[in-house]
């Protein structure tokens, strides 16, 4: 042996500082459990619990006759991994696939498809767009195509759910409706933001990753508490036949936008409203902008009224004031005033009274009335529309209204033209809800209400909170001027300008405006704005209507009479069944229509009993989550956010797993 | 069949196994972290990259078991040059990886890359121990020894040292266990350890003087004082792995439950440990701590069998320095010393880690073969040749 004991016997001494580091690792573990644990263990608690939001369920906007505005629905984005499949059953099913998402989805072929796929799965691209915010209907039948229905490990199926805020009726009255955004919200949704969001909850989540938390615990630390349901006053009835009606006549004229606004005459609650301008592409019309709250404009003979009531008003004029208006020409501070017949050769009426120069819109008639009384204290005027509150906004719910414009003698920009010019509608702007406001203060006895859009905030069918009408002015004049007026009013149809939208036995009262847009340029080049505003039946005034169409074109007509009026015809036709003297009491609107049950305590205590709960009305997304949640298969027929029918029915019992069957409308 | 295949100590080939083995548990668990901060979160990528370290360490464990441990003496000597050099080159282009900010690495193809003082440790242990085996009959002096035994140690010690502190102080006290063991006088080696403290002084004074040579320092004195502050001024290394231990309790949380791993910067090598502990508790925890001593008391054994005294002195070398960082890892993991940054042998992610590891069992395994009586005869002639002294019973 050439080692020697020394060479041993260290090597063993080496090992005694070994054993004990051993020793005192192990000693470390002990302590470090035993001693410290209950201290670093809340430590560690405190460092990877926290609470997470749990979303509060948004509330729906309803009609005023109880259809859904606005709800919130699940759908589902569903994109499809072609790599993740195995090869062999990648070529046994794609047929199969392909010929199932034609079947399902419409549009592409199955064999386009086919080579859609084929192509993402030779070039590795793992996420192929399939279908975007589709219902559950869709998710589910998707779900269930060859390859699909092998999910996601297997098959490449991917599916994001996400809420979506869903308009039902389709387009109509969506700028009034609104939109929730992160940023850019509007219309009704932003308005009423804090009824309809709720309060969100929370509950105790644990970290598991760098910004991945899981849940902790199955109950909720704070329960979220759902939104308010808001309870417009729009009717959804009303809506249609103004949005129709207004469509049918932008399409007509192949106008640029246009507004069409029915306001409930005693209470000003807005039962339609109706906003289009032009897609994008040119064709066809959608609700692009709130023009009717947005879009302040000269409103040109419109505002005839306005002049002529504070003419009368302060005692300066009265309508059977003669004028002459010549030869339609009236020349102030070398500009002139023409009447609109000029053009045509056979310029002005001659000489005649100042309520006849209202109804048939002569500008130099009221120009020159209006001038004359107020040439020496044009302030005098103004003052009086500041003391009425027109140069003021309405401070309308719904956000972005445009502002009023009055110029004001002395003020930068009034000119020797200016007062003349404002006497029939120019110099100044307004929008088609501030005009219409003033129309609906004459039909209502010269009381000037405020445009409402709410009626009520409810929760579950419980009335929560009603709004009610503002008064903005109790007496914008004297009853005598507001009678003189309303007679104009109603005979600018009987035998004025608007003539052509009489209806027999129904009298309708109103105002035509046609007002060029452009006028400081050459006659080519002009572009107009053609609007009616009034109310019906005139004699028993219930709703007030105010039209504007934005840039018709002239060569198929652009005066007021011809393009607005009608559409203020139509409307005022399809509401009269609904008018008390008209319609048997079941047709009138109620207003008190079915709405959407939130009962989701009774209907879970009855699906945890086995029992069929009552789903009708309920909206189909909570139904949908009670009975999946619980279980149950459902299958969805139709489209509609609420529930209209369902197998089995209520009461009967209900095994588990069952397939309930629901019908939408 | 698998006798024919595999030599040497039987039980060191199953605790390498078990080691690696469990290495896959813990590491596929903590590297969650690392994948989850790297681009695509695919824990299979770090696991496959872990498999191939390990396949690449057992492949060269065998080669290495394979060749008579009388050819590592001649090696050893080839090397060390080449470890010098690649030392200096380390110092001047090193790596850091990752939030790392230590200069100790360098790149190798494929993507990998190499620590080269795990290399240079075990070239410098085993040229020690062969310069200790040839001299110890005639018990050279201080002076006699200096160029040819202290010098290389303190060479290789000084190039370590700037990057990485406690790596070259490990190796220091191996290389004074090495000496101790191999007789070398204890006199001399008082004298070795006041040059090598006097030179880690100077160093440190240097850096002061001139900052900007090493950031070094500056997070070895964060890291002592904090270890001597105690509980004052934890680091969040270390409460997070005290957290992670506490939290594991007798039977763990089971596989992959560990929430500590998050927050560990280093979870699947130097603090893998306390995940260990976490996911299998106290259970898990002094399986590993035994697994390690059962190696230990193989690698005594096969040191205190070994024919020749520079196969004891190879057992010595490569086994304590295996068996050192494991007990460091595992101190530090427990807070009981301060953050260094050894890895848990075979256990810990990393390439250079566990092929050095395996490289040294790979040796020792070959020493033990020789006690077997395994070895070809033809080695004989090898081994006169380099000059050893023969073997009382070699020839049978």
């Amino acid at each position: 042996m050439s080692k020697d004991r020394t060479s041993l016997g260290r090597l063993y001494l080496l090992a005694v500082p070994v054993v004990l580091a051993i020793l005192s690792i192990g000693a470390a573990l002990v302590r470090i459990q035993w001693l410290e644990a209950d201290q670093l263990e809340d430590r560690a608690a405190l460092a990877e619990v926290r609470p997470i939001d749990v979303p509060a369920a948004r509330g729906n906007i309803l009609s005023a006759d109880g259809m859904l505005l606005a709800t919130s629905m699940p759908t589902y984005t569903i994109h499809f991994d072609p790599v993740v499949v195995e090869k062999s059953r990648f070529e046994d099913e794609i047929e199969g696939l392909c010929s199932g998402l034609h079947r399902v989805l419409g549009g592409r072929s199955a064999p386009q498809w086919e080579s859609i796929l084929r192509r993402a799965r030779t070039e590795k691209r793992s996420y192929v767009p399939i279908a975007r915010d589709v219902p559950h209907e869709t998710y589910r039948k998707l779900g269930k195509l060859p390859l699909f229905e092998r999910g996601k490990i297997g098959g490449g199926f991917i599916v994001v759910q996400s809420l979506h805020r869903f308009q039902p009726l389709g387009g109509q009255a969506a700028r009034t409706i609104g939109t929730v955004r992160e940023q850019g919200a509007s219309g009704l949704e932003q308005a009423y933001s804090e009824w309809l969001s709720g309060r969100k909850g929370s509950r105790l989540a644990q970290r598991i990753g760098l910004e991945t938390w899981k849940p902790l615990t199955d109950y909720n630390e704070v329960e979220p508490e759902d939104g308010y349901d808001v309870v417009s006053t729009l009717d959804s009835r009303i809506q249609d036949l103004t949005h129709t009606a207004l469509l049918r006549t932008l399409e007509r004229f192949e106008a640029d936008h246009g507004c069409a606004v029915v306001m409930e005459v005693q209470t000003g609650a807005i039962r339609a409203m109706a906003n289009l301008g032009r897609t994008q592409a040119g064709k066809g019309y959608y609700e692009a902008r709130n023009y009717a709250v947005w879009e302040s404009t000269e409103p040109g003979s419109t505002f005839k009224l306005v002049s002529l009531m504070s003419a009368l008003e302060d005692g300066r004029a009265d309508t059977a004031l003669q004028v002459e208006t010549g030869d339609g020409v009236f020349v102030v501070h070398s500009a002139k005033i023409k009447d609109s017949n000029v053009e045509y050769g056979n310029g002005g009426y001659g000489r005649i009274s100042l309520g006849r120069a209202f109804e048939l819109s002569s500008n130099t008639g009221i120009a020159k009335v209006v001038y004359q009384a107020y040439q020496k204290d044009p302030a005098k005027l103004v003052d009086r529309w500041y003391a009425l509150g027109l140069n003021r906004p309405l401070g309308l719910e719904i956000e972005g209204e445009g502002q009023p414009r009055i110029p004001r003698p002395g003020q930068p920009g009034w000119s020797g033209t200016t007062l003349p010019w404002m006497t029939f509608g120019y110099e100044l702007s307004f929008t088609p809800l501030q005009i219409l406001t003033v129309y609906n203060a004459i039909a209502n006895g010269g009381r000037m209400v405020k445009p409402r859009f709410v009626e009520r905030v409810e929760r579950a069918g419980e009335t929560v909170e009603t709004f009610s009408t503002e008064v903005l002015n109790a007496s914008i004049c004297s009853e005598k001027t507001r009678q003189a007026l309303h007679d104009l009013l109603a005979r600018v149809v009987e035998r004025g300008t608007a003539e052509n939208i009489q209806i027999e036995g129904y009298p309708l009262a109103g105002k035509t405006g046609t007002c060029q847009l452009n006028y400081w340029k050459g006659a080519e080049a002009r572009s107009y704005q053609s609007s009616f505003v009034g109310y019906f039946p005139a004699d028993q005034p219930r709703y007030a209507c105010i039209v504007v169409v934005q840039q018709p074109n002239p060569a198929l007509g652009y005066y007021g009479s011809t393009v607005a009026a009608p559409v203020f015809r139509e409307i005022a036709l399809g509401l009269r069944r609904y008018l008390p003297s008209q319609a048997a009491p079941s047709e009138a609107p109620t207003h008190v229509a079915p709405r959407p049950r939130r009962d989701t305590d009774r209907v879970l205590a009855q699906l945890n009993g086995s029992v069929t709960p009552q789903m009708r009305g309920m909206r189909v997304a909570d139904a949908l989550a009670l009975l999946e949640n619980s279980g149950h298969r459902v299958e969805l027929e139709g489209t509609g956010a609420l529930v209209s029918g369902q197998w089995p029915e209520s009461g009967s019992p209900l095994r588990p797993q069952t397939r309930v069957k629901l019908t939408t409308r | 069949m698998l006798g024919k295949l595999i030599k040497g100590d039987k039980a060191v080939w199953a605790l390498s196994v078990a080691l690696a083995l469990l290495s896959f548990l813990a590491f596929y668990s903590a590297s969650s972290n690392l994948a989850q901060r790297s681009a695509d979160g695919n824990t299979l990528l770090f696991l496959g990259k872990h498999a191939i370290h390990l396949t690449m360490g057992f492949a060269l464990m065998y080669l290495a078991h394979g060749i008579p441990y009388r050819y590592y003496a001649n090696l050893s000597l080839i090397a060390l040059p080449f470890v010098v050099g690649l030392l200096i080159y380390t110092l001047i282009q090193g790596q850091t990886i990752g939030n790392a900010n230590a200069s100790r690495w360098i790149r190798l193809p494929f993507g990998m890359s190499f620590q080269t003082s795990a290399l240079a440790s075990l070239v410098l242990l085993v040229y020690m121990a062969r310069y200790l085996a040839q001299n110890a009959e005639r018990k050279p002096g201080f002076k006699e020894s200096f160029v040819p035994l202290l010098l290389p140690l303190l060479l290789v010690c000084g190039l370590i040292l700037p990057a990485n502190l406690s790596t070259a102080a490990m190796l220091f006290a191996l290389a004074l266990a090495l000496l101790f063991v191999g007789r070398y006088p204890l006199k001399n080696m008082a004298i070795l350890l006041g040059i090598g403290l006097l030179g880690l002084v100077s160093f440190i004074g240097l850096v002061k003087v001139v900052p900007g040579i090493s950031n070094r320092v500056q997070t070895w004195e964060a890291r002592i004082e904090r270890y001597i502050d105690g509980d004052q001024a934890e680091g969040y290394q270390e409460v997070k792995a005290r957290l992670a231990i506490a939290e594991g309790g007798l039977l763990g949380k089971g596989a992959g439950k560990s929430t500590q791993k998050y927050f560990l910067p280093q979870s699947s090598s130097d603090f893998i440990y306390a995940v260990i502990v976490e996911e299998y508790g106290l259970v898990g925890g002094f399986t590993v701590l035994l697994l390690y001593l059962w190696l230990f008391i193989r690698f005594l054994r096969i040191a205190t069998k070994a024919e020749t005294l520079f196969g004891t002195l190879l057992t010595v070398g490569c086994g304590s320095l295996l068996i050192l960082q494991a007990l460091v890892n595992m101190g530090v993991a427990t807070t009981l010393l301060p953050v260094t940054g050894q890895t848990l042998p075979l256990i810990s992610a990393g390439g250079s880690s566990i092929w050095m590891s395996c490289l040294a069992i790979g040796m020792v395994l070959s020493v033990s073969r020789n006690n077997l009586g395994e070895e070809a005869p033809v080695d004989l002639e090898m081994a006169l040749d380099s000059g050893f002294e023969t073997p009382a019973h070699v020839a049978h």
